[in-house]
């Protein structure tokens, strides 16, 4: 996790492995709790099998409805490999995996 | 797309329709002409978003220069990030929405934009590994055009106030690490007054900020969703400075409204507002002029009514033998007291919501009769708009129609606290909008030939751009009579 941006190591991290059956708004319910807890700074990994940046679209709405945060979003490629070594980084930094 | 818009940066507004009866280069021609460059393509004034992003980074230690568009091949050898800047990319802002949706014809503005992608030099630097990363005020555009994204193979969209984050994108891109697609730097993240550079190089029309943010919390409105920051009239000085030093002759003063300089509340603060227009004569001289980008319509009425600030600035400061106007960007956005309340209900501040109408009616007699030219927006289509509304909007506008000024409708894009709501489409358009637009056509038409003659562009030098806007005007009025008898009739059903 050394390539975060410095912003970003002040985040509360959200992974979601992305799927049709997604649902978005979990998502933004997550970030209205986590930011009870203090946070204010999103980074959102999402996992999937649609390439950058198409797979944007199905964050459209959830950006679109945030004016408070400061949210990152970063793609990975669908692989096993990949999912570990991102869940590894995130250890010891505060986060959620939403798996569907 | 970069240009100073002949020194007369409201007829940057051409530069947001498509070209309409005439051909795109004379239509860039009189709203965005090419600017002034040095050898390596650097102009000599660069939009002022650029120029903060250019001074952090400059300040940072990197080699970093803005480059007109035209000129990118010159440095595809050195260039290693393409750092992108648009107010609009898309044409998805208002007005460029607006004339696309009624003339169906693809804004130039956008049409600039994509030529310069799929330009030679792009397509060479991307080539090369160049990483391309997209900001300003248009950045939102992108998430609804994720095909052009990827086709053009932009790395990342950075979307807010970039002065606390751009030094760590810009080293990790340098670095080749992997860069997230999407920024959205939230208010918590806007920089403080220390953490705002001052400008290196000179501005378009020597436009200096003064402000950030604002504090009426206008629901349509992005800029309401930053801090309020008042910048010291020091650093003002200095960017002043900076655009006097590359040859320009003036400063245009940028807030979302000038008379708010560090006022309490939405109070005006007499004293501050004297000091700033003292100053920024002082520096520019009797021959220079000194501009506003916008005003609120309530502390104009206010500024007035309360100490005499108006008339105080215009007589003691602001006229002089060379300059005998200055031109502002207002927002009417209706004539609906019950919409003002719904949409905007610190835009009255601090009269109450209720009395819009009348306050707008005040503000332009008050600015017409100080020499101030308002260009003013109306905005049509926002969501929980009833007919009602719509029909007191076009009341005001009979209103206002003694008072010089330049009246556009705009048709209603999700932005600010409103942005994930509904567009304003086509098939939305009533027989009231209609109206309203015939309205503001008919007032702006009927004051612009008065406004080009004798204040905006006055003179000899001034003469072949009066006469072809003179003509482009004729050319709208001729169609909209052809038009008006089946306009009529729509009205009428």
């Amino acid at each position: 996790m050394n390539t975060l941006l410095s912003f970003e190591k002040k985040a509360y991290h959200i992974v979601v492995m992305d799927s049709e059956s997604m649902d978005y708004g979990k998502i933004m319910d997550e970030m209205v709790n986590a930011s009870s807890k203090g946070f204010r700074k999103f980074t959102i990994h999402v996992i999937s099998k649609t390439k950058s940046p198409l797979y944007l679209e199905k964050l459209r709405s959830l950006i679109q409805n945030n004016i408070a945060y400061t949210i990152t979003i970063r793609h990975h490629n669908y692989s096993e490999e990949e999912v570990k070594k991102l869940l590894n980084g995130l250890k010891n930094i505060p986060h959620k995996v939403f798996e569907k | 797309m970069m240009s100073n818009h002949h020194g007369k940066e409201f007829l940057g507004f051409l530069a947001t329709g498509p070209a309409l009866n005439m051909p795109e280069e004379l239509w860039l021609w009189l709203g965005a002409p090419k600017p002034k460059v040095d050898g390596e393509g650097k102009p000599i004034e660069a939009p002022y978003g650029m120029r903060k992003v250019e001074a952090k980074l400059l300040e940072a230690g990197f080699r970093v220069a803005i480059v007109d568009p035209d000129h990118l091949h010159k440095h595809l050898d050195s260039m290693r990030i393409l750092m992108l800047g648009h107010h609009d990319y898309f044409a998805y802002g208002p007005p460029s929405s607006e004339w696309w949706m009624i003339t169906g014809k693809e804004p130039i503005n956008r049409v600039s934009f994509r030529k310069l992608m799929e330009s030679p030099a792009v397509k060479k630097a991307k080539e090369k590994g160049v990483k391309i990363i997209a900001g300003g005020p248009g950045a939102w555009q992108w998430l609804w055009e994720l095909e052009y994204w990827r086709k053009w193979g932009v790395d990342l969209v950075v979307e807010g106030e970039v002065e606390r984050v751009i030094v760590d994108i810009v080293e990790k891109a340098l670095n080749n690490e992997p860069l997230p697609d999407y920024i959205y730097v939230g208010p918590q993240d806007s920089p403080s007054i220390e953490e705002i550079p001052v400008i290196k190089g000179a501005s378009v029309n020597g436009l200096v900020e003064i402000m950030r943010g604002c504090p009426r919390g206008c629901r349509f409105c992005p800029v309401t969703l930053r801090s309020l920051r008042f910048i010291p009239l020091e650093k003002i000085r200095e960017e002043i400075l900076v655009n006097l030093r590359a040859g320009i002759k003036g400063v245009l003063l940028h807030s979302e409204d000038v008379f708010l300089y560090y006022a309490e509340g939405v109070k005006p603060n007499p004293k501050a507002i004297m000091k700033l227009h003292k100053l920024a004569r002082e520096l520019v001289g009797e021959e220079g002029a000194i501009g506003w980008s916008h005003l609120t319509l309530s502390t104009v009425k206010y500024a007035e009514e309360k100490y005499g600030l108006v008339s105080k600035l215009m007589d003691e400061i602001i006229l002089t033998d060379k300059q005998r106007f200055i031109g502002v960007q207002v927002g009417v956005e209706t004539g609906s007291p019950r919409l003002a309340k719904l949409i905007m209900p610190g835009k009255a501040a601090p009269y109450p919501p209720e009395k819009w109408p009348e306050i707008v009616v005040d503000a332009f007699r008050i600015m017409h009769e100080n020499n101030i030219i308002p260009a003013a927006t109306i905005i049509l289509g926002v969501p929980g708009e009833k007919p009602e509304d719509v029909v007191k909007t076009a009341e005001l506008l009979d209103e206002l129609k003694h008072y010089r000024s330049l009246i556009v409708p705009m048709f209603f894009v999700p932005m600010g606290a409103m942005k994930n709501l509904d567009w304003f489409r086509r098939n939305n358009v009533k027989a009231e909008h209609i109206e309203v637009m015939l309205k503001t056509l008919y007032h702006s038409t009927f004051w612009a030939e008065e406004i080009m003659s004798k204040y905006y562009l006055h003179g000899a030098k001034m003469a072949p751009l009066r006469i072809m806007l003179k003509l482009f005007i004729r050319y709208v009025k001729h169609r909209v009579n052809k038009l008006k008898p089946e306009l009529e009739k729509l009205l009428r059903h």
